[in-house]
């Protein structure tokens, strides 16, 4: 459980993974397409991209909670991608998920202490020994024991049940926390409060997080790194202070200029038309119809994931950052 | 644009013409005043947006303005003016006659607002023959055809025939907006039109919004929980907080120097690119006040920072000062009406005759 953890070795690492799912006439959805990336440990790991870019089926096999067509993913030097049956499950006590409706996370007909002890009982804690750390999980999450312990989800605002849902997941201390548009539900005020709960729990117990999100915004201030998706592929990955200061990749550049209330300098780079579907994904690079850089190479040729900086842009014109 | 409509609207304001003047509006159920003496204006082809957390009272608001209150809601008192009317007790009868020919709505969820079994171009001659019933067939389907260009859906000819689900997110709103254009209103009502849709869409949305607007002329009530989304696409704002109003103004005096405690604190709460990345963002402790819950002074009091014990027992007057083009920036707070006191951003609130326009 507590093996010490090298700076070099990532605390996951995601190869080449493809989740396609059967399609219409034949063609399979390839809802993932090859995603390639690292997690160091302590590290928080963004991933950005539009309504069906694959955030969540990305996630889903990455965990093997549906398992991938291709590729593997390693937790920790464990390849969890050829686990099975028991095994798997004892591999998977090492991550924990909150998901943007935590109410998923949490069983309605439970108080909460008990949806809170629940994952420490599966990992072998005792009853009063669970309870006990529950009730200061839920002081940790910023919420008085003596009054939520024994509430329903129900009787709590969206805010308060996020915070117990996300004291449920750290109750194991999980080596990865992977979390799905946890904030986007909630309202400005309630959201600041998680993202600094989030931080401090950060810095309390140096949690590795992956953290999907279609804010912009919030990524950048929650995450060391981002990784922006684009129809099951990776279009540029690396420190959030490169990527989203200055972006490579011109979805990337597009995705930033959506976010409303930038000050902006130059004109928007508007995205043409509309996500093509991903059972009849455009040849070379997915991006190119609608792409407002796209030349005749990029019909015929696939970008790869090459260094560009600090990070990894796939595309064969990408803009240049400034030094 | 708060309240003390009777002597601060005609000041110095340049003359736009007013579609819309909300006076003292009380909305609210037999027990909890949802909406509780909420006043101002939508001036002629202007973006108005109403902002606020859930709860606020910002789609009550805008449901009161198209007489489309749920069951049990009802306007129980002020004045609801458009075009000089007042509408606000007009029976269901009487409603058909303003909703969609002076106002329309878009919603914020567009697969709920369409039908899931009827063909986009069905839907769209429906709400044209409502407001046109002497078109005749011809007639009908090239208005159709103008409406599905004007939302620049693309290959109009083809979508005619499409049923919702066929289409995206982005789409589906276009058609939305299509129908409630039908009827050529002036004041477009859009509730939360983009909270559904990606950032990418969401920019295309409030660009063909904003498109709209230069070609008809039209006025909008942007009803948005996002402060960011009014600060780019709106003119004047309207911050509400447990069904009242918070502040009032041209969107870039309330953006730029935020008066009441509250409006401070929501800008303050939002994540932006300005902000140290992993700083603690400032928060605002606990949640707003249940409209049946609220005490006799500001609503803001028990979260406020800079509440005095006579927070507690009134509410404060409108305080205001000229914002820019000749419009007034407007809040209720005792404590930084008089003076200088830096909100919890940090920054210190000019003084009342603050910056000219
Ligand atoms: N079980 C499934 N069967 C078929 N197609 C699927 C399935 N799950 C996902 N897809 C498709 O895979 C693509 C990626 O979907 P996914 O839900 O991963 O996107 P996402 O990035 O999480 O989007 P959102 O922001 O809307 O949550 C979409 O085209 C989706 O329709
Ligand atoms: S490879 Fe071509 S189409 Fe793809 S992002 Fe780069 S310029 Fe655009
Ligand atoms: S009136 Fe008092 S409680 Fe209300 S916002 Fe002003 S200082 Fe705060
Ligand atoms: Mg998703």
């Amino acid at each position: 459980m507590t093996a010490t953890l090298s700076e070099q070795r990532p605390l996951l690492s995601v190869r080449d993974l493809k989740k396609f799912f059967p399609g219409p006439a034949g063609a399979p959805i390839q809802a993932v397409a090859g995603v390639t990336f690292d997690v160091q440990p302590g590290e928080v790991l963004g991933i950005v991209g539009e309504t069906g870019s694959g955030k969540s089926t990305l996630i889903r096999s990455m965990l093997m909670l549906d398992p991938p067509t291709a590729g593997t993913v390693d937790i920790d030097g464990e390849r969890i991608s050829s686990l099975r049956g028991t095994k798997l499950r004892e591999a998977r006590q090492n991550v924990q998920l909150i998901f943007q409706d935590p109410h998923s996370c949490l069983d309605g007909r439970w108080r909460v202490i008990d949806s809170i002890c629940e994952p420490m009982r599966n990992a072998g804690v005792s009853r009063t020994e669970a309870r006990r750390r529950a009730r200061k999980l839920i002081e940790r999450v910023g919420l008085d024991p003596h009054t939520y312990a024994s509430k329903f989800p129900r009787e709590l605002s969206g805010g308060q049940v996020q915070r117990i849902a996300i004291a449920r997941a750290i109750a194991t201390s999980p080596k990865l926390l992977v979390c799905d548009e946890p904030v986007s539900a909630l309202d400005v005020s309630v959201q600041a409060q998680i993202i600094n709960l989030f931080e401090e729990l950060r810095r309390d117990l140096g949690l590795t997080i992956v953290f999907i999100s279609h804010d912009l915004s919030v990524v950048r201030h929650m995450c060391d790194r981002v990784a922006v998706l684009y129809l099951g592929t990776l279009c540029e990955v690396g420190p959030v202070t490169e990527v989203l200061q200055q972006p490579a990749h011109p979805y990337t550049q597009a995705l930033l200029d959506a976010v409303p209330g930038q000050a902006r300098d130059r004109e928007r780079v508007v995205l043409k038309g509309e996500l093509p579907s991903p059972s009849a994904p455009p040849t070379g690079c997915r991006f190119r119809t609608r792409c407002p850089m796209a030349q005749e190479r990029c019909a015929v040729e696939v970008p790869e994931l090459s260094p560009t900086g600090d990070a990894f842009v796939a595309c064969h014109f990408p803009m240049r950052r400034s030094a | 644009m708060i309240a003390e409509t009777h002597t601060q609207s005609t000041t110095a304001a340049p003359a736009v013409e007013t579609v819309v003047e909300v006076r003292n509006l009380v909305v609210g159920t037999a027990t909890a005043r949802l909406v509780d003496g909420v006043s101002f204006t939508v001036p002629s082809g202007r973006t108005v947006a109403l902002v606020g957390e859930s709860g606020a009272g910002k789609s009550v608001s805008a449901r009161a303005l198209m007489g489309l209150l749920p069951a049990g809601v009802e306007v129980l008192g002020g004045e609801i003016l458009v075009n000089g009317r007042d509408v606000s007790r007009f029976n269901p009868r009487q409603w058909r006659s303003v909703r969609g020919r002076e106002l329309s709505m878009v919603f914020q969820n567009p697969l709920r607002s369409l039908n899931p079994t009827m063909r986009v171009g069905a839907q769209i001659a429906e709400a044209v023959r409502l407001y046109d019933p002497k078109l005749g067939r011809a007639g009908e389907r090239a208005r159709v055809l103008e409406l599905l260009e004007q939302v620049r859906i693309p290959d109009p000819e083809r979508r005619l025939f499409e049923y919702p689900h066929q289409l995206s997110g982005g789409m589906r709103q276009r058609v939305v907006i299509a129908i409630a254009l039908a009827s050529n209103p002036r004041v477009l009502i859009a509730d939360e039109p983009t909270t559904a849709l990606d950032v990418t869409t969401q920019a295309q949305i409030l660009d063909l919004l904003d498109t709209l607007q230069a070609e008809n002329g039209m006025s909008i009530v942007l009803v948005t929980h996002d402060i960011r989304v009014a600060e780019e696409r709106a003119h004047e704002v309207i911050v509400m907080y447990s069904g009242r109003i918070a502040e009032t103004g041209r969107i870039g005096d309330v953006v730029r120097s935020p008066m009441m405690p509250y409006t401070r604190a929501l800008i303050a709460a939002v994540p932006s690119f300005d902000v140290t990345p992993r700083s603690l963002l400032p928060t605002i402790p606990g949640r707003p006040p249940h409209p049946s819950q609220r005490s006799a002074g500001c609503a803001f009091a028990p979260r406020c920072p800079l509440a005095e014990a006579r927070c507690d027992l009134a509410i404060p007057d409108v305080t205001s000062r000229p914002g820019n083009n000749g419009t007034r920036q407007q809040w209720r707070c005792f404590v930084t009406g008089k003076t200088d006191q830096p909100g919890p951003t940090g920054q210190a609130g000019a003084s009342e005759e603050g910056e000219k326009a």
